[in-house]
């Protein structure tokens, strides 16, 4: 399988602020790739320059074998773009909007177009300015989905919205996987969760990591430790984190959970161990004690 | 879809989209037609021209700059929240389009408006066709270009306006003030309209191809500033060498010399106490000196003890001389005025032939003639008139018996400039003269009159001479300054 979309040393700088530090990832063909951080962890600004909407600082990122730096025209054939930032042609109506686009698209689908205009309960003959919120984004996500687009990347394209909206989206997006290779920043992650094959998390403009979902979710543990002799020990290992204690019990997350090995090491760290317990992780979890993690280390 | 495809495609869309927009600038001008159109009838009942200004000078324009603003910031260059950035948009397609857009609302319809007034008024369209023609090329790069990359460099109207006024504000101080170079200066002007076409055609380009508005914002800034201190600063000198070279010098049997055979000399016991009027006899050889026109003249004085004076003359031709009068302080000339003193005489001038005549007849017929236009005679309410108008143009001097020189010349009456058009937008331009003789104040002459004949002469060279002449004494060129002799 290869990869639509890898960057190497992406950087993106403003002046003093670094917005994107040296971005290394790679998002396999058919993959959900979701991009997680908090705000202004330089989400969107990976975006940007995926997409040819910035000039990179330095490095370097290729979209569909294209250089992103030479991206655009015809290269959009094949790639659908959404963002909760961008202005749409907000005079035109649903109807018009998609019979604008479809001569761009040599791979236009009328067929799939009116399936996702009833699917969104979008009205084809009312201004795209007078949508809601959330219907704008349906408009904007049923006009990229219509060309069956090699590539899409989404731009918190939850944000923001209801459930039910959420809900349609996320099925939508799930309908046209595999065929469509996804990229999207959130930081809804319950939604990524349900839908996401690859997560990134990204800090402060840099990638912590960037796995398959289901690695991450084997990797990450919650570990209580029930002990006769409650003591932390010391070195405390770097990759237990957010340590808790109480008079009998340990808690922790271990981000590197292997059953055999992890247990061996507490029982080597502890004394007096009574009952070990590994619960897994919710991905809202991992993605809280990572962020706080990283918090108190700054 | 082809890139040609492609910006017929969003031409579409923006006409639809700017529809509005461009049914008023349709409906303003049908005014343009409808107000400015003056047939010669109309002209005679009226009993002389109607002024073409309006406020349709300044409507259009400003309907065309936010036409041209909304089309361009449909797809608006910088930003990056655009949805037609990642959609499959070929750049120059969608600068194609906007171009489209420009010729087929704003250039075509303005065309066809300009033809309309000349051919109902009574013009000849074929002959005036270069001027319809070069009258766009000049709106286009004078107005058309610089707003397309204003609004190019910005993303709505609320920073386009501003951009406008700011930019209009710096530019007009400058270029108002600016000492006009007479008929030179349509050389400056059309170094003004390269530098205007040279600085819109590249901040287009660079915004279409690269988006890099703040780079090409600072680039056209600091390209007009050039330009404008080029401008401003392009020498009279290479002006004159560029317009000789255009127009050719005379052949080489002309010559200048002072005319010191009738010499005139006056009492001037009761001159001014402070200056000393001085009338130089210039005459001519080789060249008609009726066909000569003095456009400039500095005579210089220098004594054999080295003293100089400058001095600009007033020129008349006199008895077939070209009688330069000046002013020299009295100081100057009680000690310079019976030594012998070296005059030196720097001339610019203009050399007409080709001369051709018309005769008018003073009945309201009018006649067409190149260059003056439709001419004819005009009965007011109280008097009659002479009226000449052209398309594009100012009409072009003429002589003739009967009817006065053009009592004021037009601001942009670039006399020497080889293009056919100044920016208009209604083409036709009038001039009302003086009929000259008995029957010119009478409404209707009893006796039928003698036509009037126009002659019409084409400026053939421009050229710089320079006459020196030594040994001449001063005193025998005074004379008493007219004004001062009526006095006494």
């Amino acid at each position: 399988m290869s990869d639509v979309l890898t960057t190497h040393n992406l950087s993106k700088r403003y002046r003093k602020l670094v917005a994107l530090d040296k971005l290394s990832m790679a998002v396999p063909e058919g993959s959900v790739y979701a991009l997680l951080g908090a705000n202004g962890a330089g989400k969107t600004t990976a975006l940007k320059l995926m997409m040819n909407l910035h000039p990179a600082t330095s490095g370097e990122a290729t979209v569909l074998g294209i250089d992103s730096r030479q991206l655009q025209g015809r290269h959009f054939e094949q790639i659908g773009y959404v963002s909760e930032n961008q202005d749409q042609p907000g005079w035109m109506t649903m109807s018009y909007l998609l019979r604008y686009l479809k001569p761009f698209y040599p791979t236009w689908d009328d067929a799939r177009a009116s399936e996702l205009v009833t699917q969104f309960r979008l009205p084809l003959d009312r201004p795209i300015k007078h949508f809601s919120r959330g219907m704008q984004m349906k408009a904007s996500l049923a006009s990229s989905l219509a060309y069956h687009p090699k590539l899409l990347v989404l731009d918190e394209p939850f944000s923001g919205l209801d459930p039910l909206t959420r809900e349609e989206l996320i099925e939508a997006l799930l309908e046209c996987a595999p065929e469509t290779s996804i990229v999207v920043s959130s930081h809804d992650l319950a939604d990524i969760e349900s839908f996401a094959s690859h997560i990134g998390y990204l800090d402060k403009g840099r990638l912590e990591f960037g796995e398959e979902l289901a690695a991450l979710s084997a990797r990450f543990r919650e570990i209580e430790v029930t002990l006769d002799e409650p003591a932390l020990p010391a070195p405390w290992p770097t990759h237990w984190l957010r340590p808790e204690a109480s008079p009998a019990v340990v808690r922790f997350v271990e981000t590197h959970f292997d059953s055999e090995r992890t247990i061996g090491e507490i029982r080597l760290l502890f004394r007096g161990v009574t009952h070990i317990e590994a619960n897994p992780m919710p991905l809202r979890s991992i993605f809280v004690t990572l962020a706080r993690s990283t918090q108190i280390a700054a | 879809m082809t890139t040609f495809q492609q910006a017929l495609h969003i031409f579409r869309k923006d006409v639809r989209h700017l529809r509005f927009e461009i049914a008023g600038i349709l409906l303003l001008l049908i005014v343009l037609v409808l107000t400015g159109v003056q047939t010669w009838e109309g002209l005679q009942a009226r009993g002389g021209p109607e002024s073409s200004d309006g406020p349709l000078d300044v409507l259009l324009p400003v309907a065309w700059s936010l036409l041209i603003a909304r089309a361009i910031q449909t797809e608006a260059l910088p930003g990056d929240r655009h949805f037609w950035l990642t959609r499959p948009y070929s750049r120059t397609g969608l600068l194609l389009s906007k171009a489209l857009l420009i010729v087929a609302f704003i250039n075509l319809p303005l065309l066809a408006a300009q033809a309309a007034i000349v051919s109902l008024d009574g013009l000849p369209l074929l002959s005036n066709f270069g001027g319809l023609l070069w009258n766009q090329v000049l709106i286009s790069v004078l107005l058309l270009l610089p707003v397309a990359a204003m609004a190019a460099l910005t993303r709505n109207l609320a920073q386009f306006l501003p951009l406008v006024v700011l930019t209009a504000a710096l530019l007009a101080g400058p270029v108002a003030g600016h000492r006009s170079m007479g008929d030179l200066e349509w050389i400056r002007s059309s170094l003004g309209l390269f530098i205007a076409a040279a600085i819109g055609l590249l901040v287009l380009r660079r915004q279409y191809a690269l988006r890099r508005s703040v780079n090409t914002a600072f680039l056209a800034l600091g390209s007009t500033v050039a330009g404008m201190i080029l401008y401003l600063a392009f020498p009279q000198s290479l002006a004159f060498a560029i317009q000789s070279r255009v127009m050719g010098s005379p052949d080489g049997q002309f010559a200048l010399r002072l005319d010191q055979t009738e010499l005139r000399t006056k009492d001037l016991k009761d001159a001014n106490r402070y200056r000393q009027m001085v009338a130089l006899p210039i005459a001519v050889t080789g060249a008609d000196p009726r066909d000569l026109r003095v456009d400039s003249s500095e005579i210089t004085f220098k004594t054999l003890s080295g003293i100089t004076r400058h001095s600009r003359a007033r020129v008349n031709l006199v008895e077939q001389k070209l009688v330069h009068t000046m002013s020299l302080d009295r100081t100057f000339f009680d000690a310079a005025k019976d030594s012998p003193v070296t005059v030196r005489a720097e001339l610019y001038l203009t050399q007409f032939g080709n001369a051709r005549s018309i005769n008018v007849p003073l009945d309201g017929t009018p006649v067409y003639l190149s260059g003056p236009g439709q001419c004819g005679v005009v009965a007011g309410y109280d008097r009659r008139t002479f009226v000449c108008r052209s398309a594009f143009e100012a009409p072009r001097p003429f002589l003739s018996d009967r009817v006065t020189r053009e009592h004021r010349y037009s601001r942009w009456a670039d006399s020497y400039a080889p293009f056919p058009s100044l920016p208009r937008l209604n083409p036709v331009i009038s001039e009302t003269y003086e009929l000259v003789g008995q029957a010119s104040d009478e409404l209707a002459p009893a006796v039928p009159e003698r036509p009037a004949t126009l002659v019409v002469r084409d400026p053939v060279a421009y050229f710089r001479y320079t006459m020196e002449a030594p040994n001449v004494r001063l005193g025998d060129f005074a004379i008493i300054d007219p004004k001062e002799d009526r006095e006494q």
